[in-house]
């Protein structure tokens, strides 16, 4: 039974008058345990799709179902409780919270009052979570203090600590040099082996397309291609 | 729930830290805003309370009871605006005193007639001094108010039925500086008064110069008179009771013009009054036999005031009520009400100084929210990412909520304790200082000569409490835009 299931997913943006159709009618299927590419010229809806599977973007028409739930039906508490639950985020940018140094960025998922666990369950996921990454030497660092690389591997290990079933990137190497670019990607396949979680990202790199066991290529906001390794 | 805690107050705290011109804008503001309302409120405390004090004191007593009016009556007569009108006298007076002395919790009772005469000096020179006569009993007078004149030269009369008139220091100062002519204990001075319908004129002798210790500007020229002189003066006759007059009788006795009849100034044309002549009904018959005999007709029993001092000063509105009730069933024309009436326009003075500064406090208030919110939505701006990322990764709305009210309150704490200990060191210096003042609306403000300010519980905590309200009010509109970021902000960024 597939992860995540988009059915005749549509999306229009509003730019003031004009209808920006996004997406435009999309079916897709993601099995558990899949690393999946989603590859496409710019403004062809990759990003629009990530959103929509993420839960931080409903579609205009069409469904989204993640574990078999229709998110349609959710309300915002709902669906902020899916996201912590189902999904995990690698942003382009990071998005690290400034304030907190890299323990607490990881940690931070954990104090948003959902698990019950101990500080000693806690810091014991942290910190292997941290050693996967390679950041074991950094961990008192504040964001401005790491690389663009380090800042990465901070949000891999954070979108990892929930244990999260599905783990979205956005074009995760878009801020990052080349050769970075390629250990944050093959950092990211090899947790997907190991743990077995759905990862799905977007980029524009052939190389990094290349990596993937599932492609879904999209133009103009609908796929042209979906095909399995 | 503990963990979530703690990761809300570090939140918090390394955000304030780390946005620091905003922590200090806002808790500038919110420090200096309770330090001014803390010492404003102490200031004000304290000259609402100098001027309580000086007036019960001095003039007011804790209750006033006077005849039944529906205009604004004060222990210094009607307002200008009704100067016309004529005091009304103490319905059954001497029920209402035997009542009073009975009353154990009235300690003192003063009598008191109040009006307006003008005062010649000096025969030779045309000039006229306004004086605001108190008739009074002497001796219930210190009695009632032992706190409130110094006596700088002469006496009181030994003989309580004998007839006085005390003058006020900076009057016969005044007296001496217009007409180089030195007034004293002793001398003799010409008193015209124009109330009950008439002008009379007598002739005084001054009995002693004294100071009010709680100089209270536009008082200066209260003089302290005898009771019988002052009916003699005013006219105020038997009206009813002991003789009964026609309208007609009484109107006449009311336009009656002594002094018009003589036709002088001079001193010596003056009919010198009586007042210790007995009533007697044919006394009374003879009324209108000649026009001297108005005096025998002086009514000894009309009083306008009575002045209480209560044992608990703090009961003063209970007796009021009390004794209305009783003068209500009664069927007694008279009333009883508080200081603030009794002092009447003055009262309105500390109510003014409360309400200028009240209006400051808004003026204050208003600028301080929009100076918050404006910094708070400036700074919800430069982290709306953040917070869009964080509700991506699960953060409910309410955790956005308490991250923020985290941030106000941590802000509000500090910096009003900060603000509250500065407003407290300013009063505490201005009370060292001693600053005093004569001028004479700086007078008014401070509650007297000197300028003191006491810190009380009750202004720190009405402080904390309006700089909270202005905390809340300033945080209202950014946490509901922040509470309105959706998770989707993590990614846009904002063009
Ligand atoms: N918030 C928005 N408002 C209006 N139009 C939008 C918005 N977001 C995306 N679009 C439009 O929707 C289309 C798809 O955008 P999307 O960001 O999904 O493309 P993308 O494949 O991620 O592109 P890129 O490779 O440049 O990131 C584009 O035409 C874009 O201009
Ligand atoms: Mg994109």
């Amino acid at each position: 039974m597939p992860i995540v299931t988009l059915r005749n997913v549509k999306k229009d943006y509003q730019l003031g008058d004009v209808t920006v159709p996004a997406v435009r009618g999309i079916d897709l299927d993601i099995e558990a345990g899949d690393f999946i590419s989603i590859a496409g010229p710019s403004g062809s809806g990759k990003t629009t799709i990530l959103n929509l599977i993420g839960c931080i973007d409903t579609p205009t028409e069409g469904a989204v179902a993640i574990e078999s739930a229709e998110t349609s039906t959710l309300d915002d508490r709902a669906l902020t409780d899916l996201r912590h639950r189902h999904i995990g985020f690698i942003f382009q940018s990071f998005n690290l919270v400034p304030v907190l140094d890299v323990y607490e960025n990881i940690e931070f998922p954990l104090l948003l009052g959902y698990e019950r666990l101990s500080k000693e369950e806690r810091h014991a996921r942290i910190e292997e979570l941290i050693g996967e990454v390679g950041l074991a030497d950094h961990t008192r660092h504040r964001p401005n203090e790491l690389s663009g690389g380090q800042r990465q591997r901070v949000a891999i290990a954070r979108a990892l600590v929930t244990h999260p079933k599905i783990v979205l990137a956005d074009e995760p190497t878009a801020n990052l040099d080349s050769a970075t670019g390629q250990q944050i990607i093959e950092l990211m396949k090899r947790i997907n082996a190991e743990r077995d979680s759905t990862f799905i990202f977007s980029t524009h790199d052939p190389e990094i397309v290349g990596i993937a066991n599932h492609v879904v290529r999209l133009h103009d906001g609908l796929i042209t291609e979906n095909s399995r390794v | 729930m503990i963990p979530t805690l703690r990761v809300i107050l570090r939140l918090a705290l390394r955000n304030l830290r780390e946005h620091r011109s905003k922590t200090i804008i806002i808790g500038t503001i919110v420090a200096l805003g309770i330090a001014v309302l803390v010492a404003g409120n102490s200031l004000v405390e304290a000259s609402a309370r100098g001027i309580r004090t000086s007036f019960i004191d001095t003039y007011t007593a804790d209750v006033m009871v006077s005849g039944r009016t529906d205009s604004d009556l004060s222990v210094f007569g009607f307002p200008p605006q009704s100067f016309t009108e004529e005091i009304p006298r103490i319905g059954s007076y001497q029920t209402v005193f035997e009542r009073l002395e009975a009353d154990s919790a009235v300690t003192a009772v003063s009598p008191q007639l109040t009006g307006n005469a003008v005062v010649h000096v000096d025969e030779e020179q045309n000039e006229d001094f306004f004086a605001l006569l108190l008739g009074v009993d002497s001796s219930s007078y210190t009695a009632t108010f032992p706190a409130a004149i110094d006596i700088v030269n002469g006496a009181f009369p030994a003989d309580a039925a004998a007839p006085f008139l005390m003058l006020q220091e900076n009057q016969v100062e005044l007296y001496e500086e217009r007409l180089g002519v030195a007034v004293s204990v002793g001398s003799p001075v010409l008193v015209t008064s124009f109330g009950g319908g008439g002008i009379r004129r007598r002739e005084l002798t001054v009995s002693g110069v004294f100071r009010f210790r709680q100089q209270t500007p536009g008082l200066e020229q209260v003089a302290l008179v005898d009771a019988q002189s002052f009916r003699s003066l005013q006219g105020l006759v038997v009206s009813a009771g002991l003789v009964e007059l026609s309208a007609a009788e009484t109107e006449m006795l009311g336009a009656t013009d002594l002094d018009a009849m003589f036709g002088s100034e001079e001193f010596g044309a003056i009919e010198q009054s009586e007042p210790q002549a007995n009533l007697s009904e044919e006394a009374v018959l003879s009324l209108f036999d000649s026009v001297e005999r108005v005096e025998l007709v002086i009514d000894r029993g009309a009083w306008h005031f009575l002045l209480l001092r209560l044992s608990d000063p703090s009961q003063a509105a209970r007796k009021i009520d009390e004794l209305n009730t009783y003068f209500e069933r009664e069927g007694i024309g008279a009333q009883a009400t508080d200081w603030r009436d009794a002092s009447g326009g003055f009262s309105s003075l500390a109510t003014a100084v409360q309400l200028i500064f009240t209006i400051l406090i808004a003026i204050i208030a208003v600028v301080a929210v929009i100076i918050i919110t404006n910094t708070l939505v400036i700074s919800l701006i430069e982290r709306t990412s953040e917070i869009g990322t964080m509700r991506a990764l699960g953060a409910r709305r309410s955790f956005v909520f308490r991250m923020f009210v985290m941030e106000t309150l941590f802000i509000s704490w500090v910096f009003g304790a900060a603000g509250i200990v500065l407003g407290a060191l300013i009063v505490v210096v201005v009370d060292s200082l001693g600053i005093r003042t004569e001028n004479e609306f700086l007078l008014i403000l401070f509650g007297g000569e000197q300028l003191t300010a006491t810190l009380s519980g009750f202004s720190v905590l009405l402080s904390a409490l309006i700089v909270t309200g202005i905390g809340v009010l300033a945080s209202v509109f950014p946490v509901l835009l922040a509470l309105r970021i959706q998770p989707i902000r993590a990614v846009q960024v904002e063009q």
